[in-house]
């Protein structure tokens, strides 16, 4: 079975699938605030990858540094099958439950007469 | 040239260091730095972003997992020798007993040593050592639990819970066994059985050590309990003499709870490994 995502997983998630071979800490979290429409701590980034790391669902590597980084380290990530299964059961899920609805919603008036 | 120029503050920096792995402070701070130096020094002016640098050292603070356990642990020690300290301030009487006297100075030793572990070995970059820190933490947190609601099951209930108290203590005492194979089974290391003994002993002691102290204080201000100690039951004895008494009472035993149980439980955990590698070597583990 697959693990359960929360918003904020699927969102680091998916931002390791766009940026691809450039998944690093600052472009992840960038990538995240975009999508999210919204300023998101870089604290809260990084222990989600720590936490979907240690589920097994994505896997990193350490890269050379930048100058601008004064030469520290980079952290890569990459996806993991077991993270990509994940990623599709949460659309699966969400799709599921939209399933005969059309979007967007229009207001529903109940009539009680 | 320009880099040197753009630096966020030090201190912060350092903070930052303090709280994180070496390994995690390096790209960590790589991340930050190149954020501070590519869009918000340039946006904000550096006042604002130098506020930008020191408001990211919390949001990582609060979520580095291994640091959870260290600040609870300094944190709880700090809390344990306040509650020593006000205590006797409270019943300078306290320290008319020699062999307490003697009790307090050798849990502040015991205090300092944890104080250095909590510190020092709380960042374990060996993954055994990790796994040990990860095991003791919750199975001293149940075994803390545990004890806890023994003493006060048996001291505030007392009658009809005395066997569950006792049946719940000699729970509480085999944790450490059972934790240290789990850790050995899990590593298959003997050490990391010792490991769990020694971090589940410390966390248990200090939950065991606030729920004692704090039902030494209801006991001392709410008369009538079971487990009440009374002064004297041939003189008349004053409300402060039967506070203090009970409070003295209570210290004692948390004291030689949390002294004892910090020795015993790494040995535990020792014995625990042995017997958990020798299940292990006869392949009828589940862990």
């Amino acid at each position: 079975m697959a693990e359960t995502l929360g918003n904020f997983e699927q969102a680091v998630l998916l931002a390791i699938v766009r940026l691809r071979e450039d998944a690093y800490g600052r472009a992840i979290l960038r990538e995240v605030q975009e999508r999210l429409e919204r300023d998101v701590a870089a604290g809260a980034v990084h222990a989600t990858l720590e936490r979907l790391e240690a589920k097994g669902l994505i896997r990193s590597r350490l890269g050379l540094g930048t100058p601008i980084r004064d030469g520290r380290a980079k952290r890569f990530y990459r996806m993991e099958p077991e993270g990509i299964q994940a990623l599709n059961s949460a659309r699966a899920a969400v799709n599921h439950l939209w399933h005969g609805i059309r979007f967007p919603l229009k207001g529903y008036i109940w009539k009680t007469t | 040239m320009e880099n040197n120029v753009s630096l966020p503050p030090r201190w912060a920096e350092l903070l930052l260091r303090w709280f994180l792995t070496p390994e995690e402070a390096e790209v960590v701070l790589g991340d930050l730095l190149e954020t501070y130096r590519d869009s918000i020094l340039p946006q904000r002016g550096r006042l604002r972003a130098n506020l930008w640098f020191v408001r990211q050292v919390p949001s990582y603070a609060l979520r580095a997992s291994s640091l959870n356990v260290r600040n609870g642990i300094l944190g709880a020690l700090a809390l344990c020798v306040a509650s020593i300290v006000l205590s006797i301030r409270q019943y300078p009487g306290l320290l008319s007993d020699i062999s307490r006297k003697s009790g307090i100075v050798l849990s502040c030793i015991e205090f300092l040593f944890y104080g250095y572990a909590a510190a020092r070995w709380t960042r374990p970059m060996i993954a055994d050592r990790a796994l040990a820190l990860r095991l003791g933490t919750r199975w001293g947190i149940a075994r803390g639990a545990l004890l806890t609601v023994s003493g006060y099951g048996a001291n505030l209930v007392g009658g009809a819970l005395m066997p569950l108290s006792m049946l719940l203590f000699i729970a509480a005492a085999a944790i450490p066994f059972i934790g240290g194979a789990h850790g050995a089974i899990k590593t298959n290391r003997l050490l990391a059985g010792v490991g769990v003994g020694f971090w589940s002993g410390l966390i248990s002691g200090l939950i065991m050590f606030f729920g004692l102290i704090a039902l030494g204080y209801i006991l001392a201000f709410f008369p009538g309990f079971p487990g009440a100690e009374i002064p004297s039951k041939t003189h008349a004895y004053t409300a402060l003499e039967f506070q203090q008494l009970n409070v003295a009472d209570v210290l004692d035993g948390a004291i030689v709870g949390f002294f004892f149980g910090g020795l015993i439980c790494p040995v535990t955990g020792w014995v625990g490994g042995c017997a958990g590698l020798l299940l292990a070597r006869t392949g009828r583990t589940r862990f």
